[in-house]
């Protein structure tokens, strides 16, 4: 039988020709009207005023370029814009930039999704993915936990005073960062080898009160040779905003010692009786009033050898305590994670060589649950080169890592390395008025065997010098984790035993997207950015039912992590406009919209699950000096309504539109600014399911970074 | 531990090569040179038809040599395409024992200088009347006329005012809004 047109559209690879369509059109329309009588301009054609407005950023190529000029859909957020803004923390600052979805848990704790796709983790026993699909660095050092997968961004060593700026891609970008750049790539570079003008100094202190508080400090010093160096530390304590804890049983929030466990099978009508509680109360929730206890220092030397060349070394240690959705413990949500780290980066770069070689040893563990319990020790190294043929760069690139975990979960010391050989390519044509971005990587695990490629095509048409068009097609995957390959963890509940076993045979989550974007700068002052991208992702994995037996007359269930074809498809968009009107007025509105679809068994639709990400999701910031030494600054950040599963996908909380306002007053004075913050306006309810109510709250502070 | 010999080797390096830093890219740093120059009053180039931009250098100083090859091509491209107004540049290289005897309107003073070199440099350069320009931070107080910086990612222009009115030299009121100016 002949194969309808309709049929032939189903097929899979057809599905790459209808995005390189998609992908074409727009470019000849461009090039149709740029033949049409468009002037070519460049740089050199702006005025200086214009020109002192172009911003440089260099995550998309490594080296500093205009981003007006980047090949991907890249923002960046400067230290001012944090300061301005009031954030506490990272992951808050990070609600500043478009396309990026965060919700708070407990008071400084959060969930980070870059354009959504936060329940891609079908895992039916760590249902709460932590940031997985996220690849976030810390001057490109990877801050990846292995275990389960994630980014934990209270243990972050870096405060806000060390940091300069935040870079962030959204999209996949495997082919250069490695795996795990699923959905985006966030890098926090930090104020290292900022130099002779750097203030030797710096202290921020913001006050709610005497047990809930920030507190940074940063001391920066040139030597008379030229090398610099810096020590920072930061502090973090926050209080809960109420006591309770959702119960998957009651649904509904009770206190922390009256919690009852799932695993129990409890008499619904008999829930006082104690042998249905969380046992080890007191060990799983040894400070149930507070959500975040975070200590950081770091100790930086960098030496600038020439005005490209320099080495630098960065150590640091961190010890968090905090209470976010993260481990299923069969009773509530919100679980302690403690941890303890300390890091080491070492980097160098001399001429076209660079070399990055970094450490992570520490300690993490769910506070209560012995089998949540490990040490890790995380080596990465990653050498490359770059060349110049013609108007042709070429870097290739090696990279290899070693994860070695131990721990009762994963049944002792675990170990997965990956080597990877990568290739950057970039091109100029038409005197740069086209640019070709080329990478290709090739990663082999230790477990699951084979390679696994990744690459990037991305194109960048400068129209004129105030209208850019770029598109990119990509490919990435994220990386293997101890508990899916190695998990061995059996559960004796009263009535039966299970066992989860891992599986070292799982595929590797992998995304295809294309991606297309518009710069528009219609002056100085005002420019906006708006793409669009449609993804796929699949060869993802879950827990499976196994098989049962009965031991000494009690059932025995057996669950491995087994590859599924499920599958989930997302189209959205995310648009910007920023407005800046000379030192006086900057005004940045911005939103995200997506439509996520999730089919099972590759291509029936999924209609029993909800989709967690809300379609629409952004905010604007504005921020206005009406004199010298005076700043408001107001923000806010809205999502639309979604439905979040709990534990056992059985049940789901509608969380309705979200709007919430920051406003933060600072005065200046010569040597320090005082502030007034009002934090969360306009809110009493949760942002993430099952978790906290999050709720407004004042604060004061002092910083010697004044308003310039 | 595979790092720490890596980190001894890092180390070793670091105290045997001297010290130099630069952010701004180059192209970018050509373009603003081209660009000051129009907001220069005192003297005025705008009669002139030729620009002769002088690139500093120490040949002494393996550093300084470092830096003229990245920036003399990238100069060259990017100025010598550059007008203002009707005014053409040139650009070329020159060294401390040249610089007395060189007919230039302007210099970029590059990396590799001492302080003490830099100072004799600079009595010179005062002395010519010249136009100088550098992107080197340690620089900016030691009495360099224009400087170039990236500050949150955006490129700032520092005037020293002083130097600029000890060689006589005077720049349109609107420079003077958008420059940082140190004395």
């Amino acid at each position: 039988m002949m194969p309808t047109f309709k049929s032939i559209l189903r097929q899979r690879k057809f599905w790459l020709f209808q995005r390189l369509c998609v992908t074409i059109t727009p470019w000849l329309s461009f090039l149709i009207l740029a033949d049409a009588g468009f002037s070519q301009q460049n740089y050199g054609d702006l005025d200086l005023e214009d020109l002192l407005k172009i911003e440089i950023v260099e995550l998309v190529t490594k080296k500093a370029e205009p981003l007006m000029d980047s090949s991907l859909s890249v923002s960046v957020l400067h230290s001012s814009d944090i300061q301005r803004s009031g954030a506490q923390s990272i992951p808050e600052a990070l609600r500043l930039i478009p396309g990026v979805l965060v919700r708070e848990q407990s008071n400084g704790a959060y969930d980070v999704n870059i354009m959504g796709l936060d329940d891609i983790s079908t895992n039916k026993l760590l249902p709460f993915p932590s940031s997985s699909t996220i690849l976030v660095m810390i001057d490109y050092r990877v801050v990846y936990n292995y275990f389960s997968g994630g980014t934990f961004w209270e243990t972050l060593p870096v405060g806000l005073l060390d940091i300069e700026r935040i870079e962030l891609i959204r999209g996949p970008f495997s082919a250069l960062y490695g795996p795990n750049a699923v959905t985006g790539v966030v890098n926090i570079v930090t104020r290292q080898g900022s130099g002779t003008t750097a203030p030797p100094y710096r202290y921020r202190a913001d006050f709610k009160s005497k047990s809930d508080y920030l507190a940074e400090a940063r001391f920066h010093h040139v030597f008379a040779n030229g090398l610099q160096s810096s020590l920072s530390f930061n502090g973090n304590h926050r209080k809960r905003f109420e006591s309770g804890y959702w119960d998957w049983v009651q649904n509904q929030k009770i206190p922390y010692d009256r919690l009852t466990t799932t695993l129990s099978q409890p008499d619904i009508d008999n829930l006082d009786d104690e042998k249905y509680h969380l046992d080890n109360i007191n060990s799983r929730y040894p400070d149930p009033e507070t959500s975040l206890k975070k200590f950081g220092a770091n100790l930086n030397f960098h030496y600038p050898i020439t005005s490209r060349d320099f080495v630098s070394l960065t150590s640091s240690v961190q010890t968090s305590f905090v209470q976010r959705v993260g481990v299923n413990n069969f009773a509530t949500p919100l679980t302690t994670n403690l941890s303890m780290t300390r890091s080491s980066d070492l980097r160098l770069k001399l001429g076209e060589s660079s070399l990055q070689a970094a450490t992570i040893i520490g300690e993490q563990e769910v506070g209560g649950m012995p089998e949540w319990k490990y040490k890790l020790n995380v080596n990465d190294l990653v050498v490359n080169h770059q060349f110049h043929l013609g108007t042709t760069s070429l870097r290739p690139e090696i990279s290899g890592r070693q994860a070695i975990y131990n721990g009762e979960f994963i049944g002792g010391k675990r170990e997965l390395n990956t080597l990877a050989f990568s290739v950057f390519s970039e091109r100029n044509f038409l005197q740069d008025t086209l640019r070709l971005l080329l990478a290709g990587r090739l990663d082999s695990y230790s477990s699951p065997k084979g390679l696994y490629p990744s690459y990037q095509l991305s194109l960048r048409y400068r129209l004129n010098i105030k209208n850019i068009l770029y598109t990119s097609l990509a490919r990435a995957n994220r990386a293997p984790f101890m508990v899916d390959n190695f998990l061995k963890y059996t559960i004796e509940a009263p009535n039966s035993t299970i066992k989860y076993i891992g599986n070292q045979e799982l595929n590797l989550m992998t995304i295809d997207s294309v991606n297309i974007g518009y710069r528009y700068k219609m002056s100085g002052s005002l420019s906006s950015d708006v793409n669009i991208y449609n993804s796929r992702i699949y060869q993802l994995s879950d827990l499976s039912y196994v098989e049962s037996d009965v031991i000494d007359n009690k059932p025995v269930v057996t669950w491995q992590y087994r590859n599924t074809d499920d599958r989930q498809t997302q189209v959205g968009s995310s648009f910007s406009v920023l407005y800046e009107w000379t030192n006086t007025l900057k005004i940045n509105p911005y939103l995200a919209w997506q439509k996520t679809t999730r089919f099972k068994n590759s291509k029936d639709l999924d209609t029993n699950q909800k989709i967690s990400t809300p379609s629409l999701f952004g905010g604007m910031s504005a921020n206005y000096r009406p004199l010298e030494r005076l700043n408001l600054s107001l923000n806010s950040y809205f999502m639309s309504k979604q439905s979040m599963p709990n534990y056992n996908q059985t049940m789901y909380q509608d969380l309705g539109n979200y709007l919430l306002t920051n406003a933060r007053l600072a005065y200046s004075f010569e040597t320090l600014e005082l502030f007034f913050s009002a934090r969360n306006l306009g809110t009493n309810r949760e942002q993430y399911a099952f978790a906290d109510t999050v709720k407004p709250f004042f604060l004061i502070g002092i910083s010697s970074d004044k308003l310039n | 531990m595979i790092f720490l010999p890596l980190i001894k080797i890092c180390l070793a390096l670091c105290l045997s090569f001297p010290p130099l830093m630069a952010i701004v890219p180059t192209e970018f740093q050509a373009i603003f040179f081209a660009k000051v120059i129009k907001y220069v009053r005192s003297p005025d180039f705008s009669g002139s038809k030729k620009f002769s931009l002088g690139l500093l250098y120490d040949p002494s100083s393996p550093d300084s040599k470092l830096h003229l090859a990245e920036l003399f091509g990238e100069f060259k491209k990017t100025l010598e395409q550059q007008k203002s107004g009707s005014l053409e540049f040139s650009v070329v290289e020159v060294t401390v024992s040249n610089l007395a005897t060189s007919h230039l309107d302007g210099l970029y003073l590059c990396k590799g200088f001492s302080p003490q070199k830099l100072a004799e440099l600079l009595k010179i350069i005062r002395s010519k009347k010249l136009l100088n320009f550098t992107a080197e931070e340690s620089y900016f107080n030691s009495g360099v006329m224009l400087g170039v910086k990236l500050t949150e990612g955006k490129t700032q222009i520092i005037l020293n005012k002083s130097q600029s009115d000890a060689s006589g030299i005077e720049f349109d009121s609107r420079f003077l809004q958008v420059a940082e100016i140190i004395k």
